[in-house]
């Protein structure tokens, strides 16, 4: 607990201090998630139940399949031979000498690792939000007057002459703007069109629960980032807890990615190749997340992204190469290969579960099947550079956007997956106030989330519907993901783009494709 | 003297087999019938006190002779059974001293010691085919008036081979309709093979098992393969054992691969295959002929996989097979032509005719049966030419009272056959090589170790943690 703040309402600078005064937000210590996992291990039969969902067991995570691989394995026959085994040998050795008792402890362990990973994460981007460099307008910006669009013609072309639609709202709005209190009340140009604002009221001021309010007005005023409460976040998010009670072994991966960007942040560059190779080696995909961790290295280290490439990627491979020969050793023979990295990449097992393969490849005719796994598989890869590239400044939101991505267009997703990246969601809380759609998005969520399991259980339960249901459900929530990926992107760009162009932050801005 | 001891031992087996006579109701070898209205004693509602079945005999349209020719053979298997378990004693008393010549076993206490036999004539005396009693299982499966020559074609066969020896115990004659007694015969209550009508082969002596719809495919397949409910009766049942040679004949309307039964179902060449499969390895039988007169019949024949088994039929696949001749009283063929030509070769077979099956086949004109006869020799041990048309057609039994001697010497085949006849042996004979296949394990290789964490991968692993610590504190 640090001392309370004696902050006056002028600082010149904002607080990089933890001010856990400042936070409106309830702060949840971690150990409740933790608590409310154990407690539902123990005293409700819960975790059977989310075992054999398929919103949050599928074939590359099931823990039946574990126990069937541990089992073969343990009896000294070829885990792989069952069919049904598709995880990563290491994680036999783990399991190999553990007591049964002990596995429900090692995934709340494993959720609690995580929740500490996150957080050191959270004051990191809390870190990086307080030194984030807004440059000050050149001109004080009058909101009293409206300004001539045209003649403030700037330099920036994405900037509209907003002739045609002078005409529109604007008149409107200047005649409010005229009535207005006049004198010193500059209002932030997002609260322009907010009717409250136009009542004469008094100027908020500054106590210990809002941060003070920065001498630039245009720079927008966001609730400080407590690094505790995303941890909590992360702990008490359902699809986390029923990711957790279901053992799935994507809490492996998880750990994994979120230790890679964690010793990025500590400029480990070594150890966050190691966690990011794990995780490649687990589940193939986040081996996309090397751009965040080489993001976030190269920043800390100062150095250009290119030469942390050039340093970086070499110990990426020779550790995944290391962890796939050690699987060699395990095993005995290269079978796994096939049996797990070619069931992520050509999907033969096509049962149902929350993502867009499996529907898609059932009813695919086989000499289309190559052509079309080829596409989906790169669909999910070929993100990787346009997005590091447009927010190399923003590893985390590159985090954030590519485990989205592979949340909803990697071949066996699960609810784990959306724990993850809504938890890094909720560290850019900043964003929430540029989103556009945000009401469509919440409300797809849970309406999916909601339907999901109703139309599962009518389709194969009551027999009342059929694939088409959960299948539409499913890409219900896959639409909701995607355009809260689009709206959090834009967000970005546009918070981005506001900062960087301080004069035009009190303007009207329309966004034009050319 | 030996006279009288072979005769009293007669009499004493018949006097210890009566029980089993009377019980199943059966003839007893010295009783003779009288007429239409002898009924056996004993009540009609007894029950065999030994396994209590109430349908031990069941008298079908059972009209017999005034004096049953064949009621004597019945008795033969039980005394043929009683003097091999005779003389198996006295052999394994023998080959215990297999050097000796000491005439101090009990052989030769019933037997005279007159070793000057001569064994060749002795030895081709007992059938050297294997088999020691034949069976017959008789299908026709149309129905409807105009296929009245199927069941003429069957009834054909039944009365050929209870001629040559088969008794209706051993005979299972299924026929789909009753054209006999049919509205549309002008002769009622006859069945005729010829536009001659020389024959009646409904008249005298025939006992129908499966009549009208009891001719299933279903229960064909039960038949042959054993498995029927426990009240079907045993005159129903196909009691065979490893000992019997089984002529299985069927006719109707067929096509490639398929019989049609009864206008409503068919059974396929892999069923049949299948079904002697399972004879086969419920050890049902010896050997089968396999004789089908059908259209396309050959293809009914090529699926089957089961060892000892010879199929003869009538046409080839894709070729019909014609019936030979109509008699215009009765309006419709009469006799199917690759039957007919087999009964001009069987009908001239009198009980000991040493004909071979080749002969039979060679008698097969292509010209006169309009259609290819087919014949199937590969899975057939002998060749046709080894095989007698009684081994299948006639139920041969040769018996003979002797007043000599017959020394068993081991290494005889006479002496194997009789031991084989009670140890029906597993081993080493190649016919019954058990079909299940060898397990396959060659994929598996458990260990015996729990927790299969080699040596390799346990330096590999601490290697590993060696590199990462050095290149963490190195990069």
């Amino acid at each position: 607990m640090s001392k309370p703040s004696s902050t006056s309402f002028e600082k010149d600078s904002p607080d990089i201090s933890n001010h856990e005064d400042e936070d409106p937000v309830v702060r949840i210590p971690v150990w409740t998630g933790i608590a409310l996992r154990l407690a539902l291990f123990f005293y409700t039969d819960a975790s059977s139940f989310f075992k054999h969902r398929v919103e949050t067991s599928t074939p590359v995570t099931s823990w039946k399949r574990f126990q069937e691989g541990l089992h073969l394995f343990q009896h000294g026959l070829p885990p792989y031979d069952g069919g049904v085994y598709h995880q990563a040998p290491l994680l036999l050795a783990v399991f190999n000498f553990l007591p049964p008792i002990l596995i429900p402890f090692l995934f709340v362990a494993l959720d609690y690792w995580i929740a500490r990973g996150l957080v050191e994460i959270a004051s990191y981007k809390r870190k990086t939000l307080q030194e984030e460099v807004w440059p000050e307008p050149t001109l004080k910006p009058t909101l009293l007057a409206p300004p001539p669009l045209e003649e403030e013609s700037d330099e920036e072309e994405t900037e509209t002459p907003n002739q045609e639609t002078a005409g529109l709202n604007r008149d409107a709005h200047t005649e409010q703007i005229k009535e207005a209190p006049k004198g010193d009340t500059l209002i932030p140009p997002w609260l322009v069109d907010d009717p409250a604002t136009l009542l004469p009221k008094k100027r908020p001021k500054a106590t210990k629960k809002t941060p003070s309010q920065p001498q630039d007005v245009t720079r927008p005023v966001d609730a400080l980032l407590q690094a505790e409460d995303i941890g909590s976040i992360y702990l008490l998010n359902p699809f986390s807890v029923m990711t957790c009670l279901a053992q799935s072994t994507l809490l492996f991966t998880i750990l994994a990615v979120i230790h890679g960007l964690r010793f990025a942040i500590r400029g480990n560059r070594s150890l966050s190749m190691l966690c990011i190779a794990i995780a490649a080696y687990l589940s193939l995909y986040p081996a996309m997340m090397i751009a965040p961790a080489v993001l976030i290295l190269a920043r800390n280290s100062h150095v250009g992204i290119s030469k942390e490439m050039r340093t970086s990627l070499p110990l990426f491979i020779g550790y995944a190469v290391a962890l796939l020969g050690l699987s060699y050793l395990l095993i005995g023979s290269w079978q796994f290969l096939e049996s797990t990295y070619g069931v992520i990449l050509f999907v033969p097992d096509l049962t149902p579960n929350i993502g867009l393969f499996w529907y898609f490849f059932i009813e695919m005719f086989d000499q289309f099947r190559t052509f079309f796994l080829c596409v989906f598989q790169i669909l999910v890869f070929i993100f990787v550079v346009p997005v590091s590239m447009v927010f190399k400044n923003h590893p985390l939101f590159v985090a954030f956007l590519l485990t989205a991505i592979m949340a909803i267009f990697k071949s066996y997703p699960s609810l784990g997956d959306t724990a993850l990246y809504l938890t890094f969601l909720s560290m850019n809380r900043e964003l929430f106030k540029y989103m556009r759609h945000s009401f469509l998005v919440f409300s797809a969520l849970f309406f999916a989330s909601v339907l999901g399991p109703l139309f599962y259980y009518l389709w194969l339960y009551a027999g009342s519907g059929n694939a088409n249901f959960f299948y539409a459900i499913t890409l219900v929530f896959a639409l909701a993901q995607v355009i809260l990926i689009t709206d959090t992107g834009f967000a970005m760009a546009r918070r981005e783009w506001d900062r960087l162009n301080p004069d035009l932050r009190t303007k009207r801005v329309e966004l034009i494709h050319r | 003297m030996d006279d009288a001891i072979a005769l009293s031992a007669m009499a004493f087996i018949e006097e210890a087999l009566e029980p089993l006579y009377v019980a199943h109701r059966a003839q007893l070898p010295s009783d003779p019938v009288y007429g239409w209205e002898g009924e056996p004693s004993g009540s009609a509602e007894s029950f065999c006190t030994r396994c209590g079945s109430t349908a031990a005999l069941e008298i079908h349209s059972r009209k017999t002779p005034r004096i049953d020719p064949m009621a004597h053979r019945r008795s033969i298997p039980y005394i043929f059974a009683f003097l091999s378990a005779l003389c198996a004693l006295t052999h394994t008393q023998a080959t215990s001293s297999i050097t000796s010549d000491a005439p101090t076993n009990l052989s030769l206490a019933l037997w005279s010691p007159q070793p000057d036999i001569n064994e060749a004539a002795i030895e081709g005396f007992f059938a050297s085919s294997g088999h020691t009693n034949n069976w017959a299982v008789l299908v026709c499966t149309s129905r409807f008036w105009f296929n009245y020559r199927h069941i003429a074609n069957t009834l054909s066969i039944y009365h050929t081979v209870k001629r040559l020896g088969i008794p209706d115990s051993n005979i299972i004659l299924m026929l789909s309709d009753d054209v006999a007694c049919n509205p549309r015969n002008h002769f009622p209550a006859t069945i005729y093979n010829n536009a001659g009508r020389f024959i009646d082969l409904y008249g005298r002596n025939v006992e129908v098992d499966y009549r009208g719809y009891e001719v299933t495919v279903e229960n064909f397949i039960r038949l042959l393969t054993g498995r029927h409910d426990p009240d079907v009766p045993r005159s129903k049942r196909l009691l065979t054992d490893d000992r019997s040679n089984v002529l299985v004949y069927m006719t109707g309307h067929g096509g490639d691969e398929f019989l049609k039964f009864q206008d409503a179902e068919e059974i396929g060449s892999h069923d049949i295959a299948d079904a002697f499969a399972q004879m086969y390895e419920k050890n049902r039988y010896h050997e089968i002929f396999f004789m089908i007169d059908t259209c396309q019949a050959a293809s009914m024949y090529k699926r089957i996989y089961s060892p000892n088994i010879l199929a003869a039929a009538s046409a080839e696949v894709g070729q019909n097979s014609y019936s030979h001749h109509v008699d215009p009283d009765i309006g419709v063929a009469v006799i199917d032509r690759f039957t007919y030509y087999n009964l001009e070769t069987l009908e001239k077979l009198k009980g000991e005719d040493k004909s071979t099956l080749q002969q039979l086949f060679s008698t097969y004109n292509t010209q006169a049966i309009a259609s290819t006869p087919g014949i199937r020799t590969d899975l057939y041990p002998r060749r046709p030419e080894n095989a007698l048309v009684t081994d299948f057609f006639g139920g041969v039994q040769n018996v003979q009272l002797t007043t000599a001697g017959y020394k068993l010497k081991s290494g005889n085949l006479q002496s194997q056959t009789l031991t084989k006849q009670h140890h029906p042996s597993k081993s080493g004979s190649a016919k019954r090589k058990s079909m299940v296949p060898p397990s396959r394990n060659n994929a598996l290789q458990v260990h015996s170790e729990r927790g299969a964490v080699s040596l390799p991968f346990v330096l590999g692993l601490m290697g590993f943690m060696a590199g990462v610590w050095f290149l963490s504190r190195v990069i």
